[in-house]
């Protein structure tokens, strides 16, 4: 850069000064030529008057000269010869007849003649002694004066002078009139002569031509302009030329100049290119330095890699000429590898076996892609092997096609036992089809002479004739016992027989479990009739919603039932459900009896077929010894599993788990139950604090109050309330709380019950009774709370004082309205589209609806719904990818969705879908109710997971 | 008296079944299908009883032959079967099954319900 630099500093002021010539090259021409005009014009006009003073000088002389010439003429030739014949000479011959004129009188009018002509001279005559006759006959002017004087002096040297007379420029040229013999002899004599003493060579007077230069001046100059004229044309034709030819010229120069800078830039370029070049190349050296000794390294493990690994491995050109094989495969061959280079298969090879190996590498490099095949092929000695085959092509580095590599080892052993294998899977599957070919006919064949057995022993027992003793009534009475025993047996082997085949199905819709269980009660009610047994069903007052297949539930709910009422002889079976506080979710179902208990060792086994607890139970209880298993085998197919607690001599509980708590409890008792395969509990109750289910927060406009006189619990309690978004009010007596509740209208009310003056029994009562207060849902939260839960009638909930997070949160939630929700419809279906809106009416919801899942996931573009209604069945996108869709996507993942579908889901998909759904629905079965259930079970929920602790 | 049509090719079942609805009802038994639509197309009965796995001709077929014809197409048509693992009823009352019984019969009761039951809908119908 900096010699660059100094290299153009010093070349600046040449360049500048040519660089400014080429620049203005036409301005400079157009200068010089201007000047020269100037030049050529001056000096053309200088010629020009020297011309005409020339021209006027010899026209004038020569006008002298020939007037002169002629007077001398005429003296000698006319006036000498007629004067001696008396013939009179004068000047005013005009007048006498016979006269002629002088000479100097012809002189004098010749002049006056010639003046009229063209060139406008006048011609005088005039001496200083004139005739007396002469007007004008002396000098008129300082001119004539001194024409005279210098004349006589020099009488051989014309006199003239340049003057302007009136304006124009005049050639004054005078000439003496020098006196001849004749002009002496005839002026002496002459006697009007004022002298007479004339000597010949006498200057008697001067002869002037006056000559005006006007008009030759003006033909020259005439003359002089065209010349000026043509010649200007012709300059700046010549100039017009050479701009032309400069202005290309210099726009070679531009070009060229920029061409210069170009190559100069260029130049730059490639220096500094080559500079990096250098530099990268010195990287490269070093790199390849690298490379080689990390290349060399490589190669060791390639070799070593290629001879130890237990595989065949050789090369082949595109020709099928061997280029590399490894030693292991030099051996199999029997060949050493420098004998097999550039031999073929051909060389080796039977002729169909070469052929099929070169057919193969043809495919292989024509496909360009690897094949990995497993070949079967025979030794020679007769005996079947299979290889294990990749072939992959070779490229070059341009990824021209060179040959292909072979890599093949021995997998006879792999390929006999995968055979093995698949025969045994087959035959299995055969083994399995046949067995259920087989329990279908057998359940068909056992029943048909059943039906004999029972049908007939219960026509003979109604003893109809009236003619059977007791005795015989009492064996068809067994006869028939048996049947049915025998039946039940029949039924359950082979349910179970199904269950383990994987040919049970499940059909889901939504059920409420304390219905069932109360149905259940019911059917049973019947065996504690007659016993001291009392069966107690315990479940929640309101609606247990459970999505799963109702038949099978009911039939574990029947067999934990019957089992406990088997085996209790006196006290109580109960049947509790469990729910969530938080969710009112079905947790789990307990089938609590006072019976005879199972010994711990015994725990291990119940749940194997026909193992009851004792060998003789079978005889003693009766039963098939199946019922256990069979719920068991059916709970884990619901995704539920069946644990047990038992003391010998007091009772058992068993307990059928419907979802995890979030850290499942593991107990050694229960280890060896386990849980229906790997499913994760049923997404639809899966929500709590810690989940990752995030939904969207409304509450926040919320407005609760609270009343309390302790400032502890006040303070607690506004602490809660507000971390679940809600704002708070707080009144430290029930009279500030009644004021403060006209004032602020809140949305809910914590009341203690123990408080001084108004108690909190005083503030509902006020509550109730006030028209513009009683709606507002209260809440008794107080140290006595489940002491007096009967008598706080008109609370929406009592809670136990210290008030812990959860149920305070878990009554907010059930209590408080959300501000607004918006749920999304999605069906193809009008009509479904009309009556799910027609269920949502009552939601403080609002709805939106779309057609397909294409276009509802536009919508959750624009919003993201509180809950999405999705039928599955729909043209274009249909509901299960739209479902996959969103629950990728962390936007949605967390929006609720219950599924209503015309569909019969399959075990499979039913499960895929609880696991990403809320709930299903059967759009024939659903009803109004079912559905507004979930919809508030699950805005319930929405508001108690929206729950998070800072 | 309704008119009821039994197809059953067991001997003892027809009996069994003769004492158990005789008395109530005019019982006519078949012991095929073939036999059945044959005869059924003199006097169209009120009701059939109709067993499944029959020799030659099965119940599902005389079932769908018994629709196909514009005489017998409405009556109803019970399936009495031993038929009756899990999804059995489902699967039978699918086919067009009016309804569906089980062997063995367990009690003669709900036997004389179904078949009245059956009737009472299809009147109602």
């Amino acid at each position: 850069m900096y010699g660059r630099g100094n290299m153009k500093a010093g070349s600046q002021p040449k360049a500048a000064f040519v660089r400014l010539l080429v620049n203005h090259v036409v301005l400079i021409l157009c200068l010089l030529f201007g000047l020269g005009v100037v030049i050529v014009t001056w000096n053309l006009y200088r010629l020009s008057s020297r011309l005409v003073r020339i021209t006027a000088l010899q026209s004038a002389s020569l006008q002298a000269d020939w007037i002169s010439d002629f007077r001398s003429l005429y003296t000698s030739n006319v006036v000498a010869r007629v004067r001696p014949h008396g013939i009179e000479v004068t000047h005013d011959y005009m007048e006498r007849d016979g006269a002629i004129p002088l000479p100097a009188t012809l002189t004098i009018e010749l002049g006056e003649q010639m003046g009229q002509g063209l060139s406008g001279a006048r011609v005088r005559l005039y001496s200083d002694y004139p005739f007396p006759w002469r007007t004008n006959g002396g000098p008129q002017d300082a001119f004539e004066i001194d024409a005279l004087q210098a004349l006589r002096l020099q009488p051989d040297r014309p006199y003239y002078r340049w003057t302007n007379e009136d304006n124009n420029p005049t050639l004054r040229y005078a000439v003496a009139d020098v006196m001849g013999n004749g002009c002496v002899l005839c002026h002496n004599a002459h006697p009007d002569s004022p002298k007479t003493d004339w000597r010949v060579g006498d200057v008697r007077g001067v002869l002037e031509i006056v000559h005006p230069l006007e008009s030759i001046v003006a033909q020259t100059r005439s003359g002089m302009r065209e010349s000026i004229a043509l010649m200007g044309g012709l300059g700046l034709l010549g100039l017009a030329g050479l701009g032309l030819i400069f202005g290309r010229i210099r726009q070679n120069a531009v070009f060229l100049e920029q061409e210069v800078a170009e190559r100069t830039a260029n130049l730059r370029e490639q220096t500094e290119k080559l500079m990096q070049s250098n530099e990268s190349l010195q990287r490269e050296i070093f790199e390849r330095n690298r490379a080689e000794s990390a290349l060399q390294d490589s190669e060791a493990l390639y070799h070593s890699l290629v001879e130890y690994l237990p595989l065949n491995l050789f090369r082949k050109d595109l020709q099928g000429r061997f280029t590399f094989a490894n030693q292991r495969f030099c051996s199999e061959l029997g060949v050493p590898l420098h004998a097999l280079i550039g031999k073929t298969d051909s060389d080796f090879f039977p002729a169909n076996l070469a052929a099929k190996y070169q057919e193969d590498d043809r495919r292989v490099i024509a496909s360009s892609q690897s094949v990995d095949t497993v070949e079967e092929h025979e030794t020679p000695e007769g005996v079947k092997i299979y290889v294990h085959v990749i072939k992959t092509p070779l490229r070059d580095r341009t990824g021209a096609a060179i040959g292909v590599q072979a890599i093949f080892w021995d997998v006879t052993e792999r390929q006999r036992a995968e055979e093995a294998l698949q025969q045994a899977k087959n035959a299995a599957e055969e083994a399995n089809r046949a067995k259920s070919r087989f329990l279908a006919n057998m359940s068909h064949e056992l029943r048909t002479p059943l039906n004999s057995v029972i049908g007939f022993s219960n026509i003979l027992l109604k003893n109809q004739s009236g003619n059977l003793r007791p005795e015989d009534l009492s064996f068809l009475s067994r006869i028939q016992i048996n049947g049915r025993h025998l039946l039940d047996l029949i039924n359950q082997i082979l349910d179970l027989a199904k269950i383990e085949a994987r040919r049970m199905e499940v059909e889901l819709s939504m059920v409420d479990l304390g219905e069932l269980v109360k149905e259940v009660m019911g059917q049973l009610e019947g065996q504690v009739r007659d016993r001291d047994i009392v069966l107690v069903a315990e479940v929640p007052p309101s609606a247990v919603l459970l999505q799963t297949d109702k038949i099978k539930l009911r039939q574990i709910i029947i067999n934990l039932v019957g089992n406990a009422l088997k085996f209790t002889e006196k006290g109580q079976v109960k049947v509790r459900v469990t729910t969530d506080p938080a969710t009112s979710q079905a947790r789990c179902l307990e089938v609590i009896d006072t019976g005879i208990g199972i010994p711990t060792e015994r725990l291990q086994v119940i749940f194997d077929a026909f193992q009851q607890a004792d060998g003789t139970t079978t005889r003693k209880y009766g039963g098939t010894g199946l019922g256990l298993t069979i719920s068991q085998a059916l709970s884990q197919l619901l995704g539920y599993r069946i644990e047990v607690q038992s003391t010998v001599g007091s009772g058992s509980t068993f307990r059928l788990v419907l979802y995890d708590e979030p850290a499942p409890k593991k107990s050694a008792k229960n280890s060896t139950v386990e849980k229906a395969s790997a499913e994760p509990p049923p997404p639809a109750i899966a929500a709590d604090s810690e989940s990752t289910r995030v939904r969207p927060l409304k509450l926040q406009d919320k407005l609760v109050l609270i009343i309390d006189d302790e400032a502890d619990a006040r303070v607690l309690m506004s602490h809660l309330v507000e971390e679940f978004g809600c704002r708070v009010a707080v009144a430290d007596s029930g009279e500030r709380g009644l004021q403060m509740a006209r004032e602020l209208k809140p949305d809910l009310i914590t009341v203690d019950l123990l408080m001084p003056r108004m108690s909190g029994f005083d503030v509902l009562k006020a509550f109730k009774s006030d028209p513009d207060l009683r709606d507002i849902p209260l809440v008794v939260a107080s140290v006595v709370a489940e002491d007096n839960r009967g008598s706080v009638l008109g609370a929406v909930d009592v809670l136990e004082k210290p008030v812990s997070r959860e149920a305070l949160q878990a009554v907010l939630a059930r209590t408080l309205k959300p501000t607004s929700n918006t749920i999304l419809v999605v069906d193809d279906d009008e009509d479904a589209r009309t009556l799910l809106k027609q269920y949502l009416a009552d939601c403080p919801a609002k709805v939106r609806t779309a057609n397909d899942g294409q276009i509802a996931l536009q919508r959750l573009g624009e919003t993201t719904p509180d809950l999405i209604i999705l039928d599955l069945m729909m043209p274009g996108m249909d509901g299960m990818t739209f479902l996959n869709i969103i629950r990728r996507d962390a936007r949605y993942q967390h929006v609720p969705v219950v599924v209503v579908t015309a569909k019969t889901l399959t075990a499979e998909e039913a499960r895929a879908l609880r696991n990403s759904t809320e709930a299903v629905l059967g759009k024939a079965k659903f009803k109004a109710e079912d559905f507004k259930n979930i919809l508030t079970r699950i805005i319930h929920e929405t508001h108690s997971s929206s729950v998070h602790k800072p | 008296m309704k008119r009821i049509v039994l197809i059953e090719d067991n001997p003892d079942n027809r009996l069994l079944m003769q004492v158990m609805l005789g008395r109530t009802h005019d019982l006519v038994a078949f012991e095929s299908g073939a036999a059945a639509l044959a005869g059924m197309g003199k006097a169209p009965p009120d009701l059939v009883l109709l067993d499944i796995s029959l020799p030659e001709m099965d119940g599902t077929e005389v079932l769908r032959r018994l629709r196909a014809d514009a005489r017998l197409g409405q009556i109803p048509v019970i399936a009495l079967t031993a038929h009756a693992m899990t999804g059995d009823r489902e699967k039978y009352l699918a086919l067009g099954f009016d309804g569906y019984i089980s062997k063995p019969i367990l009690d003669e009761e709900l036997l004389l319900e179904a078949i009245s039951g059956v009737l009472e809908r299809k009147a109602s119908t």
